[in-house]
C-alpha cells in the first residue's frame, strides 16, 4: 500500500510517502517554501514526495492527515468559551483561519494532492507522533511517549507498541488533556524570555546551560505535579487562548520579574544581579522543571506498560538536554527519538500508521538513516555554477574531494557541505551543513558572529565517527542509547574533549552529539575518515547550513546564497568545490 | 498619486516616531526577503544562462537591502520584527513567481516592481535627507540598486518579448490592479470578519460559556484509556 502523510496548519508541515515499511520521501515544506516553520498545506512536499517515488496521484492508496481536525476545532471552541471574555482577538482569527480552509481539509487535501475524497484519512494527533516514534525504532515493543504543546485535546499520552507475527499494534493507555501542558508551559516561558515560541526553545536549552535553577520552586507553584505525573497548569499566570505568542499573564511577570524583550541584547556569561542573569536562571529553572516532570511521567510510562524500551515523541522529545537525563535516570533501558520529532514528523507516523496497522505491512527494522529528502541533480549543479559563473574546481573522485576538504578544515577554515538527499527533521546531520574543525578555541565564535550571525551563547554540534564517539563523550553505561544517530541528546564531553574540542562542548561541558555511520550518513562519515586521517580526530563541529531565521538549504542556489551572504571560507555542493579565495 | 506625495503625506505618521519607523523598516525588510527568494528561485528555473546569473545578482541585492531594513529596524526597536502583520508576513514568502508567470511575464512584474521601489526610496530620500540622515544614505543605496534592476529588466523584456513589450507591460499594470483590488478587498473582508467574530465572542457565547461551566471541568488527570481508529472506515472520519 502506498501511502502519503500529510501534516500542516499549525507549525512544521510536511510530507512523507511511505510503501509498504519503506519511506521512500519525506520532507518539510519549509525547506522548498523558504519559510522557517511553514504551516501551509505542504504542497512542494507532496508533490517532492511523488516525484522521488516515481508516482503519480492515481497510484496512492491512501493520504492520512496527522490529526482529527473536527476534534480539534472543538477543543478550540471550548476553550475559548472556557476562557471568555479574554482572547476575543485570538477567537476571531481562529474561526477566520478555521472557516477559511481548515474545516474543508479534505476537499482541500484532495483538490492539493489530485484524488479521490474517500482516499484521504485522518490519523489522530499523538497516535501520528506515537507511531513515527514507534515504526521508526528498531523495537519490536515498547513503551511510547508522546508530549508536546497540544493535539486535538491530548498533551501527554502513553502508548504501548507491539509488533509480532500476527501484526503491529499501538494502544492507547492514557493521556492528559488540554490545558495541562508541559510543551505549552515550555512555550509560554520561551515567549517570556524574548524568543519565538516553536522557534526559540533550542535558545532557551542554551540559555540554561549559563544559569542556576534559582526559580524551580517559583515555577512548581505555577504547575502542580502529582505523584503519577498528573500535571495541573495553574492558569492565573498562563493563559493559552488568550495569544499564541504571549500566553503567560502579569502574575507570572509579578512572580518572576519582567519579561525579556524580543532582541534584546543578552550578554552571557552575565553580570551577577544582571537581567541576564535572571533570564539565564529562568530558564535553566525550567529546564529543570522539565526534566524532573519528564522523569515523572516516564515512570509512570514503565509503570503502566510494563516495557523495558521506550520510544518518545512530540516537540519535547527534541529537547536534547532532557534527553540524556531521561537515559541516564529514567527506568527504560533503551530511548529512541526519531529525527523529526515535532508535528513534521506527525505526517510520517500518519503514514506509518495506516500502512502497518491498518494495512498490516510487516516491519523491516528501524529508521537508518534521516536522510529522506531531496537531492540535487549534479549536472543541474554543474550547469548552475558554470551559467552564473561562479568559479570551481570539479573533483570526480569523492575521496580526493574529500581529503581536500579535510585539508582545508585543518587548517582553520569554516565551509559547508551540501550533498545527497537533504535531512529530515530540523538537524542538520552533514546533507546541508556548515563544517568546521572543533580545536580552534575561537571557532565557536567566529561560526556565531560571522556565519550564522546569531546569538552568541549558542551552542555548536559535534559530529563524530561513532567508533570514536566514546573516546570523546561519556556513554550511558549499561543503557542502550539510540538518540545519538539525530543528534537528538547531549553528552558530557570527557576531559579529552574538553580540552582538545573547546568549540563543540557547551558551557556545562556537553555537546549534543551525532555520531555517524557509514549507513547513516556516507558522505560525512567518509569526510570524518578523512578529516581523522588529516589530524588523528574523527570529529567535526557541524551546524545547519542556513543562516540567522532561515529555513536550512535545500537547492544549490540556497546553498550559494548562504555563502555568498556570509564569510564562509569554501563550499562543496555535489562534487564542485567553491572557494572564497576565488569566488 | 506620486511617489512624493504618498511621502510628504505618510511622513508625520511613519517617520516621526521610533516605533512606527521601525515597523516600516521591518515590513521593508520582509518585502525585499521575499523578493530575494523569487528572484533566487528564479535564477533556478531559467533558462538563459546570461538572465539567471542576473537574477542571482538581484537576488543577492534583495537579500542585502533585507539584511540592512532590518537591522535598522532593530536599531530602533527589536520588537519590530517579531510583530509584523499578516500581510507583511505574507511579503516575505516565496511566491514562485517565475514558473508561474514565464519568463516575459516574470521580468514585466520586475519591471514594474523595481520602478515602484526606486521611486519610493528616492521620494524618501527627499523627504527624510534632513531629518534622518542615516536612513536617506540606506534608501538612496538601495534606490540605486533598484535602478539597476529597472534597467536589466526592462533591457531584457525587451530583448525577450519584442513587440508584446506593451503588452506585456500593460497586463502587468492590469494585474497589479486586480491584486491591489483584491488585496484591498481581502482587508475589507478580515475587518468584516473580525467585527462578527467579536460580536459573536460577546454576544452569542457567553450563555454557552456559562453552561460548560457548570457542566465542565477541565480536570488535570490521566483520562482513562480509549480505542483508536482500528479500520480504514474510522480513520475516513474527521473526529
Amino acid at each position: 500500500m502506498k501511502v502519503l502523510g500529510v501534516s500542516a496548519y499549525f507549525h512544521d508541515a510536511a510530507a512523507a510517502l511511505v510503501e509498504g515499511s519503506e519511506i521512500l520521501a519525506a520532507a518539510q515544506e519549509e525547506r522548498f517554501s523558504r519559510t522557517k516553520h511553514d504551516a501551509e498545506l505542504p504542497l512542494r512536499s507532496i508533490r517532492f514526495c511523488l516525484e522521488q517515488s516515481g508516482l503519480e496521484a492515481r497510484d496512492l492508496d491512501a493520504v492520512v492527515f496527522y490529526e482529527k481536525p473536527l476534534r480539534k476545532f472543538e477543543r478550540i471552541l471550548v476553550s475559548h468559551l472556557r476562557g471568555l471574555p479574554r482572547g476575543a482577538g485570538q477567537f476571531t482569527r481562529a474561526i477566520g483561519t478555521w472557516l477559511g480552509d481548515r474545516l474543508w481539509i479534505r476537499d482541500e487535501i484532495a483538490k492539493a494532492v489530485g484524488c479521490p475524497k474517500d482516499r484521504v484519512l485522518f490519523s489522530e494527533h499523538h497516535l501520528s507522533h506515537a507511531a513515527s516514534a514507534f515504526f521508526s525504532s528498531p523495537f519490536d515493543s515498547a513503551a511510547i511517549v508522546t508530549v508536546d504543546g497540544v493535539g486535538e485535546t491530548a498533551t501527554t499520552s502513553i502508548f504501548r507498541g507491539e509488533t509480532n507475527s500476527s501484526g503491529s499494534k499501538i494502544e492507547l493507555l492514557s493521556e492528559l488533556h488540554y490545558p495541562h501542558s508541559i510543551g505549552l508551559l515550555y512555550s509560554a516561558l520561551t515567549a517570556y524570555l524574548g524568543f519565538e515560541v516553536n522557534e526559540g526553545e533550542y535558545k532557551v536549552m542554551g540559555l540554561a546551560a549559563y544559569g542556576k535553577p534559582r526559580f524551580l520552586d517559583a515555577l512548581a507553584s505555577t504547575c502542580r505535579v502529582g505523584s503519577n505525573a498528573e500535571l495541573e497548569v495553574d492558569r492565573r499566570y498562563y493563559s493559552w487562548s488568550r495569544s499564541a505568542t504571549q500566553s503567560f499573564t502579569s502574575r507570572l511577570e509579578a512572580l518572576l520579574g519582567p519579561a525579556r524583550t524580543p532582541g534584546t541584547p543578552l550578554v552571557l556569561p552575565a553580570a551577577p544581579g544582571s537581567a541576564a542573569e535572571r533570564y539565564a536562571d529562568i530558564a535553566a529553572s525550567l529546564q529543570a522543571f522539565t526534566e524532573l516532570y519528564l522523569l515523572s511521567l516516564l515512570e509512570e510510562a514503565k509503570c503502566r506498560t510494563g516495557e523495558s524500551k521506550l520510544a518518545l515523541a512530540g516537540g519535547v522529545a527534541l529537547n536534547a538536554v532532557a534527553n540524556r537525563r531521561l537515559i541516564e535516570e529514567g527506568p527504560f533501558q533503551s530511548l529512541f527519538v526519531q529525527p523529526a520529532a515535532g508535528d513534521a514528523g506527525g505526517a510520517l507516523g500518519a503514514a506509518q500508521w495506516v500502512s502497518h496497522v491498518l494495512d498490516g505491512a510487516p516491519r523491516a527494522g528501524g529508521l537508518k538513516s534521516a536522510l529522506l529528502g531531496r537531492a540535487e541533480d549534479p549536472a543541474h549543479v554543474a550547469r548552475y555554477l558554470d551559467d552564473c559563473h561562479i568559479p570551481h574546481r570539479r573533483f570526480d573522485d569523492r575521496g580526493a574531494l574529500f581529503r581536500e576538504v579535510a585539508r582545508s578544515l585543518a587548517s582553520g577554515q569554516v565551509g559547508a557541505m551540501s550533498r545527497g538527499r537533504f535531512e529530515w527533521g530540523p538537524r542538520a546531520l552533514g546533507a546541508r551543513s556548515i563544517l568546521a574543525d572543533p580545536r580552534g578555541p575561537s571557532t565557536r565564535d567566529r561560526v556565531n558572529r560571522k556565519i550564522k550571525l546569531r546569538e552568541p551563547f549558542r551552542p555548536f554540534a559535534p559530529a563524530v565517527l561513532a567508533e570514536d564517539a566514546s573516546r570523546w563523550f561519556e556513554p550511558v553505561p549499561g543503557r542502550e542509547d539510540l538518540t545519538t544517530a539525530f543528534m537528538c541528546s547531549v553528552a558530557p564531553a570527557t576531559l579529552e574533549a574538553q580540552r582538545e574540542l573547546p568549540a563543540v562542548v557547551h558551557v556545562d561541558g556537553t555537546a549534543r552529539l551525532q555520531t555517524v555511520t557509514k549507513e547513516g550518513s556516507a558522505d560525512l562519515y567518509a569526510l570524518l575518515e578523512a578529516f581523522r586521517d588529516e589530524t588523528g580526530i574523527g570529529v567535526l563541529l557541524n551546524t545547519s547550513l542556513n543562516l540567522k531565521d532561515e529555513p536550512i538549504a535545500a537547492t544549490v542556489a540556497d546553498a550559494y546564497s548562504v555563502f555568498a551572504r556570509s564569510e564562509l571560507d569554501f563550499l562543496v555542493v555535489e562534487d564542485a568545490l567553491i572557494e572564497r579565495s576565488t569566488a | 498619486m506620486s511617489h512624493a506625495v504618498i511621502a510628504r503625506l505618510s511622513a508625520p505618521l511613519v517617520w516621526r516616531r521610533p516605533k512606527n519607523m521601525a515597523r516600516k523598516l521591518a515590513e521593508f525588510g520582509a518585502t525585499e526577503a521575499g523578493s530575494a527568494l523569487d528572484m533566487l528561485r528564479a535564477s533556478e528555473l531559467c533558462p538563459d544562462p546570461r538572465l539567471r546569473r542576473i537574477f542571482l545578482r538581484h537576488a543577492l541585492d534583495e537579500a542585502r537591502h533585507a539584511r540592512l531594513f532590518r537591522h535598522a529596524a532593530d536599531q530602533l526597536d527589536p520588537r519590530a520584527r517579531h510583530e509584523l502583520s499578516s500581510r507583511a508576513q505574507s511579503h516575505q514568502r516565496l511566491r514562485d513567481l517565475y514558473a508561474e508567470l514565464g519568463a516575459e511575464a516574470f521580468l514585466a512584474f520586475v519591471l514594474r516592481a523595481e520602478q515602484s521601489g526606486e521611486g519610493h526610496f528616492r521620494a524618501l530620500v527627499n523627504e527624510l535627507g534632513r531629518s534622518e540622515p542615516e536612513l536617506a544614505t540606506l534608501f538612496l543605496a538601495v534606490a540605486k540598486d533598484e535602478q539597476f534592476h529597472v534597467a536589466y529588466s526592462a533591457h531584457w523584456l525587451t530583448r525577450l518579448a519584442g513587440p508584446r513589450r506593451p503588452a506585456r507591460i500593460r497586463a502587468e499594470r492590469l494585474s497589479s490592479l486586480w491584486l491591489a483590488w483584491r488585496r484591498a478587498g481581502r482587508q475589507i473582508g478580515e475587518r468584516v470578519s473580525w467585527v462578527l467574530g467579536v460580536l459573536l465572542y460577546f454576544a452569542v457565547l457567553p450563555p454557552f460559556a456559562l453552561m460548560l461551566r457548570r457542566l465542565e471541568s477541565d480536570d488535570p488527570g490521566w483520562k482513562p484509556a480509549r480505542s483508536l481508529p482500528s479500520s480504514i472506515e474510522e480513520a475516513r472520519r474527521q473526529f
